[in-house]
């Protein structure tokens, strides 16, 4: 074993004897201020759900990591890898148990859910450990998403509840919550986080492609922990949920629709490894439709359900990665007759079996009774539906270890490692004992379901020879399953059609199709990042015209638009205002670039006369200077470019559409600008108190004229900032004509 | 009759600004002597003192919380926590500069006081209370950048840039001033304070054309500094042709400062139009977000894609600007500074890229980093992650406290935005990341230990060099901020608490 190996087992081992230890000790509470400002605590509380789960991940973390010490390198050295890799993997599995440590400690729905996240990254580090295979690649990102833009929804609903409650812990928010509007849509939300990360239908799909993964990540992430996180997530919320009858009632909808579409696919699929990814998306649906079902029955078949599932199912993903190493097949026709070559590990593989298929003397067979009596206890139909799940699971369980074990094949066997066997006959041997010796797992159970029902939830086991109706369903899912086994050959057709149809309009499809409309959208907004300098300065001004129709619409036009008469005196005014109206006009004409500048400055010159003519000589004479610069500037730059390139440039004549744009644009902002001029010509001018006061005080500052004395004294600072920017401006040109000449 | 006093400077109060303005002036003229090493290492040095000079004197002024040069500035901790987020940018684009061609070809005196010019005119900005200091701020803050944008001069693509941020800036200069200028007509004040005394009045001039007009035209302005869509357009171009430390510079300085502005310019001066402006701003924030995270989806380049992930952080800040709350603000400033140190993060790798491997800042640069270089990996896994807002990260408390402050003010539908949006971004987020860890790197890369070059691409002037160890403890050393803040997030919180403190008339 590396030294990565036994770190990660030595983790996960401590981890489990830590919770039992404190557990024992009467359990264990953390509780500090993380940000008080924002009154975010960091409390972690080790309760009977907790460490219902804690003890799941950690115990079966140990076996599993034991068994990837043996698993990886081979897995790397097929792959032509170094092996050093394997201590990224490793890594990658004790940060995932630690995370789901703190998802079932966490107190706090803002902690909770940063650990639901980190969950998710660890995964996505996991899955696409195979980085060579782009499909592993493709699933771990597809996983990522799904439950991470699921968890988003779990933000929202975090939100919602602060929003309304004004709190983020769960115990204050279970004390306080109310029947209404936002535990419902809170409730819902969380809901879908929870069941996505479950990977119920129709959220399913993720799993299966996550089969990707090296074989002991999905032993641990798609058995004990992952997919466990979901449901965990449901029971610690069940108290908010059961407010609201519907969100059961949505569950139970859910929990069936996942049994049927998992095992049916289950039952269709023929690698090994996808046959096991369907059976748990059907597995938790039990355990959804038993938490729909509610109240201390379903909160005590749920936990115990949880806890059987998780140990066989993890054997039997041990088993699919143990024998596809012995034999390199992972295909079910292509195997068969295993029996005689791996007997431990049939026997291992099939007590885990037996106890999904609920078979007598396992742990499993209690899971069914609790399940089937919680069926009955909310009604025939579901009592029915119960038996027809059961008699599915047993169908397709059957197959898998049948197809495995049983029969006969050409395939070679080569020996396997020990530790790939002894993980599979440990829990193998757990789940026997559990069938025998019940007892402690279900002290286990019903501390975790007391805190789901918030009462106390007696978990019932022990075996009852005699006619009562958990025992008649038993008997008729048993019996309906084995026909099913027999019957199956027939139904291939139509199970095959039925995975055909999920891929043809399933929702992975919607995925992958919102996934390609997104790059497509993407892709389109990089065309029209246009490099054509108009069009920008067209994109400035548009949006910007239309924000400013926007505030003259919603304006009240009373008195907005005032027309004032017009006098004989003000003729030259109107004249000197036509003349530049005249020249605007004039500038859309030429198409060389000197009279473009000429007549541009003619509406510069208009301008600086109407301002001489409405009495501001000064600012007339500022923009006389700055109009004739800009003329001079206009004139020397033309000097220096080539007039080859002037003249092809004015010859370009611009196409019909460029022209109707450039009107739409000209036009849409002249009607907008004149609006907003004319509106600001019909008001008032507003007094301002401090203009009246630099008037008063520009003799006191020793100034001829109060423009200097506002320039030079009282607003001297804006003054030298202003200076500091021209004397920036000067450097940087001088810098860049500088590099320009040295270069 | 009002005797003429002159007003009183309040030195103590100016003094980080006079410690950047007079670093700059030492800088500009040191870099005119000719040894190399005066240079190369002294003037960059004096521009690192002069900012640990102003960074000091604005912690020592922190509990100041007064208007000075006759109300054209305000010293308040809002100004000077802003302020401090620009010199922090300011020192580790200097760092990043080090050994940078961009200094070298436009001198390094030049370029340097040009850096310590615009962080001056930042740090103008966000104390300005008055419609004139606003405008000479944002002046002073653009026209270096313009310069530095060009400054790698050999470069068509970098003088590209420089062009097109100055011809797209100036018009968004002018729009900004247009529309200053309305709003002093419709109330006759340039003042901060009076504008909102005006607008409360009776019959104010909250539903008037003229005002109206002048707070659509100001948006604009600021929009644009602030790279808010539809008025982003000239980003990526920018930030792809500067030298990448500009870059850095740009995409979060300047963010810092102008929004830093808009908190000062709409929930001081315009408070009481705030349900005028409010959704025009949420409607902004919602295009931006969408535009942001879509258009970084197909980016091939790192530095194109972090502009188009600066445009959708755009939005989701001015989200806390929107509701106009303290806790809105308190949001803004905690997201600002872990907005910060995540891209310079980010950015510092893609400087060491570009200098090890002459693919510039292609993504291919980073293929297989994961494996040898971790002090690079995980610095831009780290950003990349922090950005996207997962949890660990300081990124991710940020972005819960502005979804919260959205939710708080009212703005619910705008906080769900927020989450979509940041749902989205992880597909090009993790495209970075997919690239470090997930590939081998690529046979053609020229590996500094003993790979020739064999064609090194015209952009890449000095071809496969080191990266340099500055460049990796900037890296380093800004990823590990959005850890530690992510994990105790308390003492930025503080700084928050202070800066959004000084909004106190908000609710």
């Amino acid at each position: 074993m590396s030294a990565s190996a036994i770190a990660a087992v030595a983790v996960a081992a401590v981890a489990f004897v830590a919770t039992w230890a404190a557990w024992a000790a009467g359990g264990f509470a953390v509780d500090v201020p993380w940000a008080p400002a924002w009154d975010l605590r960091l409390s972690l509380e080790l309760d009977g759900l907790g460490l219902l789960y804690a003890l799941l991940a950690a115990g079966v973390g140990v076996l599993v990591f034991a068994y990837a010490s043996a698993y990886v390198p081979r897995h790397l050295a097929h792959e032509g890898r170094p092996r050093r890799e394997e201590a990224r993997l490793h890594g990658a599995m004790a940060l995932f148990l630690v995370s789901m440590l703190g998802l079932v400690l966490a107190r706090d729905l803002v902690l909770l859910f940063v650990f639901w996240d980190l969950t998710a990254i660890a995964s996505w580090l996991l899955i696409g450990f195979d980085r060579a295979n782009r499909s592993a690649r493709l699933s771990a990102l597809m996983a990522l998403l799904v439950t991470t833009i699921t968890a988003v929804l779990l933000l929202v609903a975090i939100l919602v509840l602060r929003a309304e409650y004004g709190t983020t812990q769960i115990d204050e928010l279970i004390a306080v919550a109310r029947p209404g509007w936002a535990v419902a849509l809170a409730g819902a939300l969380i809901a879908a986080a929870a069941l996505a990360k479950s990977a119920q239908a129709p959220l399913h799909f993720w799993l299966p492609r996550a089969m990707a993964a090296p074989t002991p990540v999905s032993a641990y992430l798609h058995s004990a922990a992952m997919v466990a996180a979901g449901v965990f997530l449901v029971s610690r919320a069940h108290p908010l949920l059961a407010l609201e009858p519907a969100l059961l009632d949505g569950l139970l909808a859910i929990g069936l629709l996942s049994i049927a579409v998992g095992g049916l696919l289950a039952l269709w699929a023929t690698d090994l490894k996808r046959l096991l990814a369907y059976s748990t998306v059907s597995q938790y649906g039990y355990v959804v439709v038993m938490l729909g079902v509610g109240g201390a029955a379903g909160a005590a078949g749920a936990c115990l359900y949880v806890l059987a599932h998780a140990l066989a199912k993890s054997a039997l993903f041990m088993t699919a990665g143990a024998v596809t190493e012995a034999t390199g097949r992972r295909e079910l026709p292509r195997l068969g007759g295993l029996a005689r070559r791996m007997p431990l590990l049939a026997a291992g593989s099939g007590a885990a079996v037996a106890t999904l298929a609920a078979l007598p003397l396992t742990l499993g067979f209690f899971k069914d009774e609790l399940f089937f009596h919680a069926a009955a206890e909310r009604g025939t139909w579901l009592a029915v539906a119960a038996v027809a799940s059961a008699a599915l699971t047993l169908a397709y369980l059957g197959r898998f270890w049948g197809g495995v074990f049983l029969g006969r094949s050409d395939a070679e066997v080569r020996p396997v490692p020990r530790r790939l066997v002894w993980p599979v006959v440990a829990l193998g041997t757990l789940v026997v004992a559990g069938g025998i010796a019940p007892g402690p797992f279900a002290a286990l159970a019903e501390d975790g379901a007391a805190v789901t029902a918030g009462g106390p939830a007696p978990v019932d086991v022990a075996y009852h020879l005699d006619g009562r109706t958990e025992n008649v369903m038993a008997l008729a899912a048993w019996l309906a399953g084995a026909l099913l086994l027999v019957a199956r050959p027939r139904l291939q057709g139509a199970l095959s059609a039925l995975a055909r149809a999920g891929e043809a309009v399933g929702p992975e499809r919607v995925y992958t199709a919102s996934l390609a409309g997104l790059n497509a959208l993407s892709n389109r907004i990089h065309d029209v990042e246009v490099r054509d300098l108009r069009a920008r300065i067209a994109a400035v001004l548009v949006p910007a015209s239309a924000l400013i129709a926007l505030g003259v619409v919603l304006t009240p036009t009373g008195g907005t638009y005032a027309v004032g008469p017009v006098e004989l005196e003000d003729l030259p005014l109107v004249l000197v205002l036509a003349v530049g109206a005249l020249a605007a006009l004039a500038t859309t004409r030429p198409r060389r670039h000197l009279r473009l500048a000429l007549a541009l400055s003619a509406v510069g010159f208009s301008l600086a006369v109407v301002y001489a003519l409405l009495g501001g000589a000064d600012i007339a004479l500022v923009a006389v200077l700055v109009e004739t610069l800009f003329a001079l500037l206009f004139v020397g730059v033309f000097s220096l470019i080539p007039a080859r390139e002037l003249r092809r440039e004015a010859r370009r004549r611009s196409t019909g559409r460029t022209r109707a744009r450039n009107l739409v644009i000209a036009a849409t902002s002249g009607v907008v600008t004149t609006l907003v001029a004319w509106g600001a010509f019909s008001r008032p001018i507003p007094d301002d108190p401090a203009a009246e006061r630099y008037l008063a005080l520009a003799d006191d500052a020793h100034g001829k004229d109060v423009v200097t004395v506002i320039l030079a004294d009282f607003r001297g600072l804006d003054t030298l900032v202003e200076i500091t920017v021209v004397l920036v401006a000067a450097i940087a040109v001088a810098t860049l004509l500088h590099g320009r000449f040295r270069a | 009759m009002i005797a003429a006093t002159g007003p009183h400077i309040d030195v103590e109060a100016l003094s980080p600004l006079l410690a950047l303005t007079g670093g700059g002036l030492v800088v500009l003229l040191v870099g005119l002597l000719r040894p190399r090493v005066v240079r190369e290492v002294l003037v960059p040095l004096l521009a690192l003192a002069s900012l640990a000079a102003a960074l000091g004197l604005a912690i020592w002024q922190w509990d100041a919380d007064e208007e000075i040069i006759a109300g054209a500035l305000r010293v308040d901790t809002l100004a000077l926590a802003f302020t401090a987020f620009v010199i922090v940018a300011a020192a580790i684009t200097v760092l990043l500069s080090w050994r940078a061609v961009a200094p070298r070809e436009a001198a390094h005196g030049e370029y340097y006081a040009m850096l310590l010019v615009s962080a001056a005119g930042m740090s103008v900005l966000v104390q300005a209370q008055n419609l004139v200091s606003l405008f000479i701020g944002f002046e002073l803050l653009s026209v270096p950048l313009y310069v530095l944008c060009a400054s790698e001069m050999r470069r068509s693509s970098s003088l590209e840039a420089g062009l097109k941020y100055l011809i797209i800036g100036s018009v968004g200069s002018a729009t900004l001033l247009y529309g200053l200028a309305l709003i002093y007509g419709a109330t006759g004040r340039t003042d901060f304070a009076a504008i909102a005394d005006a607008l409360n009045s009776v019959g104010g001039p909250v539903s008037d054309p003229l005002f109206l007009t002048g707070l659509a035209l100001s948006v604009v302005g600021l929009a644009f500094k602030v790279s808010v869509a539809p008025f982003h357009q000239w980003t990526p171009d920018a930030y792809e042709g500067a030298p990448t430390p500009v870059t850095a510079f740009m995409a979060t300085a300047t963010k810092v400062a102008a929004l830093g502005v808009i908190i000062r310019f709409f929930d001081v001066a315009l408070i009481n139009a705030q349900p005028d402006w409010a959704p025009a701003l949420a409607a902004l924030a919602t295009i931006t977000i969408v535009v942001g995270n879509v258009g970084a989806i197909g980016q091939t380049s790192v530095k194109r894609l972090l502009a188009w992930s600066s445009v959708a952080q755009a939005g989701y800040m001015l989200a806390g600007i929107v509701v106009g709350t303290q806790h809105g603000i308190e949001a803004v400033a905690f997201y600002l500074a872990a907005y910060l140190v995540m891209n310079m993060a980010a950015f510092a790798v893609v400087v060491a890229r570009a200098r090890e491997t002459g693919l510039g800042d292609a993504i291919e640069a980073l293929e297989g980093i994961g494996q040898s270089k971790p002090l690079l990996a995980w610095p831009m896994t780290i950003a990349m992650l922090g950005l996207a807002g997962i949890p660990g990260t300081a990124g991710f408390i940020g972005k819960f406290f502005l979804i919260d402050g959205a939710v708080d003010g009212d703005y619910a539908w705008l906080g769900i935005v927020i989450v979509v949006g940041s749902a989205v971004s992880l597909v090009y987020y993790l495209k970075v990341v997919a690239a470090m860890w997930m590939r081998p790197a690529p046979r053609s890369v020229p590996v500094l230990a003993g790979g020739a070059v064999d064609d090194p691409p015209a952009d890449a002037p000095a071809g496969p060099r080191a990266a340099g160890g500055e460049v990796t403890l900037v890296a380093v050393g800004c990823a590990a901020g959005p850890v530690v803040f992510g994990v105790l997030p308390g003492p930025l919180f503080d700084i928050a608490r202070d800066a959004a403190a000084a909004m106190s008339h908000l609710f």
